[in-house]
């Protein structure tokens, strides 16, 4: 099994001229390949901040981000935005696609980025918006579409560049039940099928239900790193 | 695709891009319209002064400028008249003669200009026939009838058909006198000129004057003013004894005067350009800091710094293009409008109409002013981007993409 | 006041978006100032270049002296008159002149012209008469010579150190001779001056015309050409009193007549007068690029804050309430903008006054002939700086209102979700 990502005493420490706000506290973690794990906590316990920074969409003030192996805390921007289009993917809560382009666009835009060619493009396009079953809705734009199905563009999106692994921060937060279940069984299916690995961070039970593995911060400190068994 | 999303963006918010097309519209009409005034302007003012009094070339003895003296002719000057008459660029000639001399009414006198015309010729080089505005510009047949400017006439206290005496040197350099009875009242724009000139026909002049058929001055009124200077050198050659001047030449604070407003006009273009980038920048700068979460969210899925900056970049340039075409559009519409109709001065101007003198401006547009003025826009337009542009890469992805 | 307090503290919630809008009304006012203090400095320029070779700005003479400049119109030397003149603040130089009009005669050929007496040094403090020396030197107060203009120097064919021989009228009919020698030859710009004008030094153009301790015209330069009236006023005051022909027995003043520029030079006056016209509608084109920038500005700032718009009608503040605070806010950062645009301008155009634009090409050639120095120097007089202020300001507010209308307009629930 291989070691995608490595963290060793990562802390965040915000404002820390005027009034500092640890979020994230000395923090050793290690996430392999195929996972399919939880970050989990009670607001402002720092898991947003965490996967800030493994996302590189950060810089921390202390310890390092290792990822195959990489140290991303050393990069400059450029790099890391460089490095984020080849190798991380994104599902944020909310505003994960760029409003004036269809869906099908959307996912295609990561790819044009990667410089794909035109035909691996259009093939693509059209498997992933098949796994995430909204082919018939390829031509519509983020604001046709409700509130889980923009998520599975952003699903879609996320793995159209072929990352190592994919982040979702909070992506069921507004999400009734079904578009919430819709949205789990896809990316359950990637990494059962596609060994896609997902680093979830969340305070949806149902999320939590559906991951192998917990980890619990409080505080910016882990305080647990469970194995669950997914219902 | 980067084109694709950028003109996707502009129609998002449709307030938002109106007015920065607009205010390249607007600051595109602003300085060509500036232009097309100033060359109205530029035109109204020379116009009048060719049309009321110098004409666009005049022909003298080269004795004559420096005393006006009566013996000063100008040889074969009916030949030289008729020979312009027939030159195709020539709209109108005038041969007339010249002399300074005295006027007086039963209550003053005072020095004047007495030209010596042909009505029928003057009529149609100078505007003087025009501004009559009491009494007629000569009538046909009638002897020793003079027209003076109004100023003048208040000031020798006289009035239409009332009879002033002429007194000035013959020839032959005897002092001689004549009696004209008004038959005319003229008021032009030039209050010196109405002051100081006075009208009597060629011949009932020459007779005093002894100078039979010869001619002082010809005044040459041009199809085209802008050849003043070519054809002068033309007649130079043709007419070697003769001295010719342009209207630049007999009245140089005239050229003076237009050369200030060019270099003013440059400022005032300056001005406008700068206007108009201070306001684009702000705008852009707006609505660039309001879109924070979407740069956030771009850069976040890897879209590198230079493509962001590019794509603010190409929203200007999109708006820009818009707002180009419309500005000309408006421009050429405005300045046809008032190019018909003209701009009256007097209208913002108390002091002006109260003058009585309708100052009215025809705007005029230079074809070849129409792609300068459009790219000096444009490159303002752009310029104006880059600075909301640079902004938008200042953005940290994780702050702006959890900014709710 | 608690509004008044609201809107302040709010406008430095987001200092950024405060700083852009507050930019873009001082941008507004400074180049509205500018270009109006430009355009009012070149014509300044343009009359008291003219003025200054001419007619000065105002001139004092015998009643009717200007309509039929007879000699026989002089007035007298009076003391008091020229102290009162010094003493005016306004009033930075005064010239006199004893000017005839005369024959000038070399012996082969005669010519009529004009001679003016003059004070050597007033003279040339005002129209520079020295630096346009061609041959010879300039007149001394006490010189017995005379200068002639150089086109009139050629056509009586005669060089420096000559002798030119006088005729004319004198004082009350009296015939005036005089022979002289030539100490200067000047170049006058104007042909027609150049060929027909000569001076004397004041004492020697008295002798020739017999006149005594007397003028024909004393010319004034102002500090400032919007004070032209105010001194004529004064004057027209100061000299009920003061009689300028001795014996007359009036002691109403009314003896003298004061012209301003405006009068003895009409065309000058028209010329100044459709400038003005113009400037008027240049302004309002660049108050057109203006408002649109400020609209601009004002639109986007609106779009930001829909959202805290939304909140606070939620939780219940009127519509009405909000826009009021919106609009003063606006209205405040105009104010503020407005009086930095103005504070900013100052330095500004005190650079440029200081350090005149050069300009070039033909107009600056002719120009130096006419021994005018080719530049483009602004106006300093604040009022220019207070109307454009005003102006910027008033189409800023007006503007401003906007957010009423965009205020009222908001549907909530949209506004929650921006």
């Amino acid at each position: 099994m291989n070691t995608l990502i490595e963290i060793h005493n990562l802390s965040k420490v915000y404002n820390p001229k005027t009034i500092p706000v640890c979020a994230v506290n000395g923090v050793d973690l290690k996430i392999e390949e195929g996972e399919f794990t939880a970050l989990v906590g009670p607001s402002g316990s720092g898991k947003t901040t965490l996967l800030n920074l493994i996302g590189g969409l950060d810089y921390p003030s202390g310890g390092e981000v290792k990822i195959e192996g990489v140290d991303i805390t050393r990069m400059n921007e450029n790099k890391l935005i460089d490095f984020r289009l080849k190798n991380i993917g994104f599902v944020f809560q909310a505003y994960n696609l760029i409003p004036v382009l269809t869906a099908s666009e959307n996912v295609e835009f990561v790819m044009l980025m990667q410089k794909k060619p035109k035909k691996e493009r259009e093939r693509q396009v059209a498997d992933l918006l098949i796994e995430v079953g909204l082919s018939d809705k390829r031509n519509s734009r983020p604001s046709e579409l409700s509130g889980g199905q923009q998520q599975r563009v952003a699903v879609a999106r996320a793995l159209a560049s072929k990352p190592r692994f994919i982040l979702a921060d909070e992506p069921t937060a507004n999400l009734d039940s079904k578009s919430a279940e819709n949205l789990l069984e896809i990316m359950a299916k990637l990494n059962k099928e596609d060994r896609m690995t997902f680093l979830f961070s969340t305070h949806d039970q149902r999320v939590i239900d559906k991951a192998r593995r917990i980890v619990t911060l409080v505080d910016g400190k882990i305080v647990s790193d469970t194995k669950n068994q997914p219902r | 695709m980067l084109f694709k999303i950028a003109w996707r963006n502009i129609w998002r918010n449709k307030m938002r891009s109106i007015v920065v097309l607009s205010s390249v519209a607007i600051g595109l009409f602003a300085g060509m319209f500036m232009i097309a005034f100033f060359q109205g302007l530029m035109k109204q003012e020379v116009d009048n002064a060719i049309e009321t009094q110098l004409s666009h070339i005049q022909l003298h003895n080269p004795a004559f400028a420096e005393d006006k003296e009566v013996s000063a002719l100008i040889e074969t000057g009916g030949f030289i008249l008729d020979q312009l008459r027939k030159n195709e660029a020539v709209k109108a000639v005038s041969g007339r003669v010249v002399t300074g001399g005295m006027i007086t009414s039963s209550s003053t006198a005072a020095g004047v200009e007495i030209h010596g015309i042909v009505s029928g010729d003057e009529k149609n080089i100078s505007s003087v026939a025009g501004d009559v505005v009491e009494g007629v510009y000569f009538n046909p047949g009638k002897k020793n009838e003079i027209v003076i400017g109004q100023q003048l006439a208040k000031k020798l206290a006289v009035k239409l058909h009332s009879k002033i005496v002429l007194t000035f040197q013959t020839k032959s350099g005897e002092l001689t006198a004549g009696s004209f009875r008004i038959a005319g009242i003229f008021r032009s724009r030039n209050s010196a000129f109405d002051q100081t000139t006075v009208f009597t026909a060629f011949d009932d002049l020459a007779l005093l004057l002894g100078t039979g058929k010869e001619i002082h001055e010809i005044a040459v009124l041009l199809k085209d003013g802008k050849q003043a200077d070519s054809l002068a050198a033309g007649f130079k050659k043709n007419y070697p004894a003769v001295q010719i001047q342009t209207w630049s030449e007999i009245e140089p604070e005239m050229a003076m005067l237009t050369g200030l407003m060019d270099q003013m006009m440059y400022i005032i273009i300056g001005i406008i350009l700068l206007a108009l980038m201070f306001g684009i920048i702000n705008t852009m700068l707006m609505a660039v800091l309001e879109r924070q979460r979407e740069f956030g969210m771009l850069m976040a899925i890897g879209m590198n710094k230079t493509r962001v900056f590019f794509m603010v970049i190409l929203e200007s340039l999109m708006l820009t293009c818009l707002g180009l075409p419309a500005g000309i559009f408006l421009t050429i519409g405005c300045v046809q409008f008032f190019a018909k109709k003209g701009i009256d001065l007097s209208a913002f101007s108390e002091a002006l109409s109260q003058l009585g003198f309708s100052s009215i401006v025809y705007p005029q547009l230079q074809q070849s002013m129409f792609l300068p003025v459009t790219l000096m826009t444009a490159f303002t337009a752009l310029l104006s981007a880059i600075y909301p542009a640079l902004k938008a890469l200042k953005f940290k992805p994780a702050v702006a993409i959890h900014k709710l | 006041m608690m509004y008044l307090q609201l809107a302040w503290r709010n406008m430095w919630r987001s200092r950024r978006r405060t700083f852009i809008t507050i930019s873009s009304i001082f941008f507004a006012v400074l180049f509205a100032i500018l270009m109006r203090v430009m355009m009012i400095g070149i014509f300044d320029k343009m009359i008291a270049d003219t003025v200054s070779m001419s007619t000065g700005y105002i001139q004092v003479h015998h009643s009717g002296y200007w309509e039929n400049k007879s000699i026989d119109s002089t007035f007298e030397e009076n003391p008091r008159l020229l102290e009162m003149l010094n003493s005016n603040k306004h009033i930075t130089a005064w010239n006199p002149h004893l000017e005839s009009f005369a024959l000038a005669s070399s012996g082969e050929r005669t010519k009529g012209i004009l001679v003016t007496g003059i004070d050597p040094e007033k003279e040339n403090l005002i129209s520079r008469l020295s630096e346009k020396i061609q041959s010879g030197r300039y007149l001394g107060n006490k010189d017995s010579g005379i200068l002639l203009a150089q086109g009139l120097a050629e056509y009586l064919n005669l060089m420096v150190n000559d002798t030119v021989v006088l005729l004319g009228q004198g004082y009350q009919g009296n015939m005036a001779a005089g022979k002289y020698c030539i100490r200067g030859i000047a170049k006058l710009p104007i042909p027609q001056m150049n060929k027909s004008m000569a001076w004397l030094p004041m004492q020697g153009s008295r002798d020739f015309l017999n006149t005594g301790a007397r003028y024909t015209s004393l010319s004034l330069m102002v500090s400032d050409r919007t004070q032209v009236d105010a001194v004529k006023r004064y004057l027209l005051n100061q000299i009920k009193g003061m009689s300028p022909v001795s014996g007359s027995g009036r002691a109403d003043g009314l003896d003298y007549e004061i012209m301003t520029w405006q009068e003895m030079l009409p065309e000058l006056d028209q010329l100044f007068q459709a400038k003005m016209a113009q400037n008027v509608i240049m302004s309002g084109i660049l108050y057109l690029v203006i408002a649109f920038g400020i609209f601009g500005t004002i639109l986007m700032m609106l779009n930001e804050r829909m959202h805290e718009f939304g909140i606070l009608i939620a939780i219940g503040m009127k519509k009405r309430i909000l826009a009021g605070i919106v609009v003063l806010e606006l209205i405040l950062m105009s104010l503020t903008g407005t009086f930095l645009g103005i504070a900013g301008a100052v330095p500004l155009v005190l650079y440029f006054r200081f350090h005149p634009i050069h300009m070039g090409g033909d107009w600056a050639r002719t120009a130096e002939k006419f021994n005018f120095s080719p530049v483009l120097q602004p106006s300093v007089d604040f009022r220019h700086f207070i109307i454009q202020g005003y102006a910027v300001l008033s189409i800023a507010v007006v503007l401003s209102l906007y957010a009423l209308v965009k205020i009222n307009r908001l549907k909530t629930i949209n506004a929650l979700n921006s």
